[in-house]
């Protein structure tokens, strides 16, 4: 029908003059702020890493880790928070072209550590962690079917962060639209 | 991190800011939030890793991204309807026919359609992969917004 009118229409749409370069100087403004943050980050971390080593051996010897002691009056919900905190550690993603990403404040939890990579836009968007299983000493890994039509180097970076990131566990399996990847 | 390259940056974002911002807009209806929108879907195309095979990937992909935006926008706690009266008070930079106005008063799921057809030229099986819908709704959905335009203007 009106298809020159619709258009003509929808072309009238249009962005204050001026403020369509004030977003552009502003998107590249942003993006430093990240590098040099994680510049930062890369120089900190080798201290931090000694520091985490040293206390370590020192709780060892300090016999903080020694059983029996104090635990009763921690019930298993606060432990598994303590656990958990403990574990807030980074995570190094893949990228599909071999690269790699280092997220400092990764969530031990699957699903909001994948909405953590969503919000970098590290792996296409359309992707989404559905739900986590873990039985026993393996980790299911649930995908919607969007993951099915990535490319093979995206499915095996996703699979190679996630394998590693939870390398405690014996097997970490991936699903995409409930059927596992082969 | 990597960014894209900064020349390949600038030219898609000369090529696609205004459709872009133009189907936010026909959301949104909000000058400042649309603009804060297409701002940082552009963000993230420029941090994203991804890599894509031609412009026509890049525009598809940017459309995705602005469709889930606004669908994020509609469930902001802070989200207002803004009416049409609203929008002819407001100080825009451009007028709104009597066709704009139907369109701009559409149900989103019958925007998406019509714009991507009409505007953009992409063709209904086209549309069902870019908004990830069956391509019968798609359809179904076109034809709905197109009743409602006809009803509108008739």
């Amino acid at each position: 029908m009106q298809t020159e009118q619709i258009k003509r229409s929808l072309d009238a749409i249009q962005i204050d003059s001026g403020k369509k370069e004030e977003i552009y100087a502003d998107i590249l403004n942003k993006a430093p702020q990240i590098h040099t943050k994680k510049r930062k980050l890369q120089r900190i971390m080798p201290y931090a890493s000694v520091a985490v080593v040293l206390l370590c051996v020192v709780s060892v010897y300090s016999g903080w880790f020694n059983q029996n002691q104090g635990l009763s009056s921690i019930s298993d919900e606060d432990s598994q928070n303590k656990i958990s905190l403990a574990m807030a550690v980074s995570f190094q993603a893949y990228l599909p072209d071999g690269s790699t990403v280092l997220l400092a404040d990764a969530s031990v939890d699957a699903v909001q550590l994948w909405q953590q990579l969503a919000d970098l836009a590290i792996y296409p968007d359309d992707i989404i962690l559905e739900q986590v299983d873990i039985d026993g000493q393996t980790m299911h890994l649930y995908f919607n079917d969007a993951l099915q039509s990535a490319d093979a180097d995206t499915i095996n970076a996703i699979c190679q962060s996630f394998t590693e990131f939870y390398a405690d566990y014996q097997t970490v399996l991936f699903y995409t639209n409930g059927t596992p990847i082969a | 991190m990597k960014t894209r390259d900064q020349a390949e940056f600038k030219r898609i974002y000369d090529r696609y800011f205004d459709d872009l911002y133009r189907y936010v807009f026909l959301h949104v209806k909000q000058q400042e939030d649309s603009a804060d929108i297409v701002q940082e879907i552009f963000y993230k195309f420029y941090l994203s890793a991804k890599v894509f095979h031609d412009d026509e990937h890049i525009k598809a992909w940017l459309l995705r991204c602005a469709y889930h935006a606004s669908i994020d926008h509609f469930r902001a706690k802070s989200y207002h309807d803004v009416t049409l009266d609203e929008l002819k008070t407001a100080s825009l930079p451009f007028e709104i026919d009597e066709t704009l106005a139907v369109l701009l008063q559409m149900p989103a799921k019958y925007q998406d359609p019509i714009y991507m057809y009409y505007y953009e030229g992409y063709s209904t099986e086209e549309i069902a992969k870019i908004l990830k819908k069956p391509h019968a709704t798609v359809r179904t959905q076109l034809k709905r917004g197109r009743e409602l335009l006809k009803d509108h203007l008739s």
